[in-house]
Parts: C-alpha cells; sequence; structure tokens
C-alpha cells in the first residue's frame, strides 16, 4: 500500500482523497475531514460501523472538524519545477514533515493526519494519511488452556501442563479480548466441549495481523515461543489444531522454528488471516495432515480481504499437497471452488475504493454498503 | 450506581427485566443492555418457565449435579475522556439442581442446612487455594468461610462469598440464593483491567477491585425474589 508518508508524496497523492462521511463535507460544519481510497481496506477490517465501538471511532473522526490546528505553509507547495524538490532534499523534508503529522487515539484505532490548505481547498482541511489497529486486551499469559466446569456450570480456562494434549484437540484463537472469549470461540468452532485453547493474547494480533508490524514486541515473541514449545513437546503425539484468524500467522511464525515433520499433526484453519499459502507450503513440507475439511470461512471481513489477495499463490498450495484418499478429493475440490468463491466476493468488497468518488459517495457511505460483506 | 471516576457503561437501573417462574418461586433479575461490539456477550436462555422442568438433558457442574446458565454477559467499560475501554465485565448466572435426598428433606429452604451445603460445594472446588491461606490468613478459606456475608431478605437470607477461580489472582465475589427444595440460584461478577499496546490504564487494579464488588451489590439489589404461600409455609415450618 502506497501512503502518502511525506508531504512530497502526499502531494502526490492528493487525487487519492476523498471526504470521510456527509458530516465532514466543509462548509458550515466545520473543516472538511479527507481520507486516503488507499486506507479503506484497513479500515474496513478495524472499523465496523454497526457496532457501538465502530460508531465511536466515526463520530470522532467527524469531531476532526473542529481541529484549531493553523495550517503550515509547507515548501514547495503549489510549485511545479521546485528546485528544491530533488530527490535528497524531499527525502530529508519527508522525515521532518513526518514530525508534524498528528495523531488521533480513539478506541482500538490510531489515525494519523496532518492539517493542510491544498489545490481546491477553501480553508485548511484535515487530510487522514495512515491508519493502525491496536487491540485491547485483559493482559492474560499465552499458552496452553483447558475448560474446567465451575460449581455454578459456567466454563473456566486454566493453565495446563504441555505434555497432556495427546490425542486432543488444540484451537490457536484470532484476535481477542480475554482467555474466556478464546475460550468460547473454541468451542464453538470445534463443536467440542472439551477442546484446548492455546491462548494468543491481543497484541499479537496487532503485530501479525492484517497490519503486521516490522518489529514484534516481547509479548508476541514469547507468544511465539510457547507455541514453539508445544508443538516440541508434542511432536510424536497425535494432536488435531484448529486455527483461526490471526493464529494463522502466529502458526507460521512458529513452523519456521520446528525442526522435523509433524507427520501425527492435523490442522484445520478457520477464516484464515495472513499468509495462508506459505503456512499450506511449510505443513506438506512437514508431512502435517491435511485432510477432510481443512479449511472453513464464516463471515469475518479481514480473513475474506485477506483471501482475496492471496487467491491465486493459495490455490497454487492446494494443487501441491499430497493426492487426497476417497472423499479428501471430493472434500478438497470443494475447499478449492468455497475459496475461488469467497476471493470473488472479497474482490467486489475490497475494489469499491477504486470507485470511491467525493462527488457520488463519502468514505463512511461506502464502508455501510460494503457492510453487506462482513 | 454511580461509577467510579469517569466510567460509563451498562448499568442494572436501565437493564432489561427478565423473569424466571419455578415451581413455588419468582424470580425477577435485571440485565443490563449489552452494546453491540466485536468482543461482547449476551446470552439469556430461551426457556424461562423451569416447572416441572426435566434436568436430564443440562449441562452439569464440577459435582456432577445438573446446572443451566440463565445468563452469561461480557462488555467493556469505558473511561468518558478518552473512549478507550478501560475493565472488562463478565456476568454469570445459573442455576443448580441438589440431589433428590437434599430435595426431599428441603435442605435448601432451611436456614442452617443452607448455609452448611453451600460452605461444602464452596470448598469442594477450592482446596488448591488453601495453601494461600495459609500464607495469608486473611485470604478467603474454608476456615473462615469464604468471608461469608449473609444478605437479609424476608424469609431466606442469601449468601455472598469471595471466591478465587484461579491460582494468582485475587478472589472476586460470587453470591448464592435457595429458589425452592430443588434449585439454588449462583450468580458472580468478575472485571479485569484492559490495556492497550502503548496506553496505560488511567484505573488502578485496586480501584477496579473495589468497583468489582460495587457492582456486583448493586446487581444483586436488582433482583427480587419472590416465594408462593406454599413454599413460605414450608420455609416458616423449617423455621420452628
Amino acid at each position: 500500500m502506497d501512503l502518502p508518508s511525506s508531504y512530497y508524496t502526499f502531494q502526490k497523492s492528493l487525487d487519492q482523497f476523498i471526504y470521510f462521511s456527509p458530516l465532514t463535507m466543509g462548509g458550515s460544519s466545520g473543516r472538511s475531514v479527507k481520507i486516503s481510497k488507499a486506507l479503506f481496506l484497513p479500515f474496513f477490517c478495524a472499523v465496523d460501523p454497526s457496532a457501538h465501538d465502530g460508531q465511536a471511532i466515526i463520530r470522532q473522526i467527524e469531531n476532526l472538524r473542529t481541529t484549531c490546528t493553523i495550517a503550515r505553509g509547507e515548501t514547495g507547495s503549489n510549485y511545479t519545477n521546485n528546485p528544491k524538490q530533488s530527490s535528497q532534499h524531499t527525502t530529508r523534508l519527508g522525515k521532518l514533515n513526518d514530525g508534524f503529522s498528528q495523531v488521533l487515539i480513539v478506541k482500538n484505532l490510531h489515525v494519523y493526519y496532518r492539517v493542510s490548505q491544498e489545490l481546491g481547498d477553501k480553508s485548511p482541511s484535515i487530510y487522514i494519511t495512515q491508519v493502525r489497529a491496536v487491540n485491547d486486551g485483559a493482559g492474560s499469559s499465552p499458552g496452553l488452556y483447558e475448560p474446567k466446569i465451575s460449581r455454578d456450570g459456567a466454563i473456566t480456562p486454566i493453565k495446563m501442563n504441555q505434555s497432556s494434549i495427546d490425542g486432543k484437540k488444540v484451537y490457536i484463537n484470532g484476535a481477542s479480548q480475554s482467555v474466556e472469549g478464546a475460550m468460547q470461540q473454541a468451542q464453538y468452532a470445534t463443536s467440542d466441549k472439551n477442546t484446548v485453547l492455546f491462548y494468543s493474547p491481543a497484541c499479537v494480533s496487532d503485530d501479525l495481523g492484517v497490519w503486521q508490524s516490522k518489529t514484534l514486541s516481547y509479548a508476541t515473541k514469547n507468544t511465539i515461543n510457547e507455541l514453539v514449545n508445544v508443538f516440541k513437546e508434542s511432536q510424536n503425539r497425535s494432536v488435531s489444531w484448529y486455527v483461526e484468524g490471526e493464529g494463522t500467522a502466529l502458526l507460521s511464525e512458529a513452523l519456521k522454528r520446528i525442526p522435523g515433520n509433524l507427520n501425527k499433526h492435523q490442522f484445520r484453519f478457520v477464516n484464515p488471516i495472513g499468509n495462508t499459502s506459505k503456512v499450506l507450503q511449510i505443513l506438506t513440507t512437514k508431512k502435517a495432515v491435511l485432510e477432510g475439511d481443512f479449511f472453513s470461512y464464516h463471515h469475518n471481513t479481514a480473513a475474506l480481504s485477506s483471501l482475496s489477495k492471496q487467491k491465486n499463490e493459495l490455490m497454487s498450495a492446494m494443487g501441491k499437497l499430497p493426492a487426497g484418499k476417497n472423499y479428501d478429493k471430493i472434500t478438497r475440490g470443494y475447499i478449492m471452488k468455497s475459496i475461488e468463491g469467497l476471493a470473488l466476493v472479497g474482490s467486489r468488497g475490497v475494489p469499491k475504493q477504486d470507485k470511491l468518488n467525493s462527488a457520488n459517495q463519502t468514505f463512511v457511505q461506502v464502508l455501510r454498503k460494503a457492510g453487506v460483506y462482513r | 450506581m454511580k461509577y467510579p471516576g469517569n466510567i460509563i457503561g451498562p448499568c442494572f437501573e436501565t437493564g432489561d427485566l427478565v423473569t424466571f417462574i419455578f415451581d413455588g418461586a419468582e424470580f425477577t433479575v435485571r440485565l443490563p443492555i449489552v452494546p453491540n461490539n466485536k468482543h461482547n456477550q449476551d446470552t439469556v436462555t430461551c426457556n424461562r418457565d423451569f416447572r416441572g422442568i426435566d434436568t436430564r438433558d443440562w449441562d452439569i457442574n464440577n459435582q456432577e449435579r445438573p446446572c443451566i446458565q440463565l445468563a452469561t454477559q461480557r462488555w467493556s467499560f469505558e473511561d468518558a475522556n478518552s473512549l478507550d475501554n478501560v475493565a472488562l465485565c463478565k456476568l454469570y448466572l445459573s442455576v443448580v439442581e441438589v440431589t433428590p435426598a437434599a430435595r426431599k428433606k428441603n435442605i435448601l429452604l432451611e436456614v442452617k442446612t443452607f448455609k452448611e451445603i453451600m460452605l461444602n460445594w464452596i470448598a469442594y472446588a477450592t482446596e488448591d487455594h488453601e495453601e494461600q491461606y495459609l500464607k495469608d490468613s486473611n485470604w478467603p478459606a474454608s476456615a473462615n468461610r469464604f468471608h461469608e456475608k449473609v444478605i437479609e431478605k424476608e424469609h431466606l437470607n442469601w449468601l455472598r462469598y469471595e471466591l478465587c477461580y484461579l491460582e494468582g489472582t485475587m478472589p472476586r465475589p460470587f453470591a448464592v440464593a435457595p429458589i425452592n427444595s430443588r434449585f439454588v440460584m449462583m450468580t458472580r461478577i468478575e472485571i479485569d483491567s484492559l490495556h492497550y499496546a502503548g496506553r496505560q490504564n488511567p484505573y488502578s487494579k485496586e480501584l477496579l477491585r473495589k468497583f468489582e464488588f460495587e457492582l456486583f451489590d448493586d446487581f444483586l439489589s436488582h433482583f427480587d425474589l419472590r416465594y408462593s404461600p406454599e413454599t413460605i409455609a414450608i420455609i416458616q415450618s423449617l423455621k420452628s
């Protein structure tokens, strides 16, 4: 994604900015607020306009129209063939200008913006140039948890011993605020109340999810190590893995560090987010079991966009899997058809951004319409 | 109830009234309206009438007694200034069936036996935490009856305890109330501090723990448990 990180690139991409919502089109309602069309996909994944948190984020961004920051006169602005726009100069200037970007932090979203008056603006406007999601979590430690029925019948996740997962279903969660929430997802995804959970904290989704941080936090490294240890301890045991959402990216990181084969381990993916094709390739080389209905999807925006981005690679990786037996051949055919269908749906929902135009619709209006693909 | 600091979120005063009917009793609670959010949960059992109910297909608790979750809710409290989610709240409300023998003896409807059977049930699953009590005599354990607090009611008192579910965590509020000779209601609320990477939660763990207990008492204050004249007659006869 080519986002305007410096003033030079920002100016070059001005045609990519559209009004954020009908309330932020300038005039008597305050400053106009514009957002880069390239941010449609990350925004679509992080903000659900039908949810309470999504509404709070949209209202706060709309409130940026009351920002009273004075626009700076940018060097080189409105000039063509400016001698000061040599690549060396613009790089240095870009670094300097980055420091002037401002950030609005609301809920799970960091919204980076600058106040600038550009060609066609009647007054200084807000330009949203980048967004980043940061998940919230209750701070539970990563690792294996088993469900324990308490005195009132509710299921309480209890930290467990690594060696006791032989013959069990183990679920790796995606983005989850709490262990209880992840345990509930585990039981739903596997239809089994005894499923063991490998809990991956919310910060792992920040680092490895659709936003993919370049540097991994200590907590993420710790979670990867925990998962590697679980694999090493249970390498010769029979384990059935269910991997959901960002858990796929976590598994991908862990697999890089596991020597030898995983021929006693079976894998199933639910709404995978991350480089699924790469994971399938590694699992194939490690002789892991990918049988039956090993891929499923249930209304997950981020997974849908992730799939549509890597459809061809995924189909190619599926083609390289060892030949299936009996019903596996039929099931695999269905899986490939469903991936193709999902990628098509995803690609329909996603590139609406190309048709985004301030003249007809605002960013939020298209976001709401794209909600049917959630 | 006024929430501490700038905490905002669902409240019981404006919650939905939900009534469950049992043989000889009617139990009404106020369940808060949980906002639609990705991590939230708002589950209330479809069945509201438990008169003469067959419990063979119910879940079982840790003592293999049939039980059902009447409501399970999970939501986040926010800070009004930053709109950050600052605390995760989990609410559990369930009923558990006693053994046929205990039902026959009406032990839930007799003050003394109710207290003893509840203490035994709680102690059954908390043996692991007795070690903590040896280090700290203030830690809730069988020896101090898990900080039992009697909630005075017209016919039968309810009991509130402090229980620890996981090692390394602080005790949480837990309450029981006798519904009839067959079922006992159990409820608890848990509040956990929420954090975003790079942001500090303005509310300390101590403040949130205090809030947890206050919120639980507020939740209990909205309970309405009414016995039929027949049940009241049994309770009175057992008192004498």
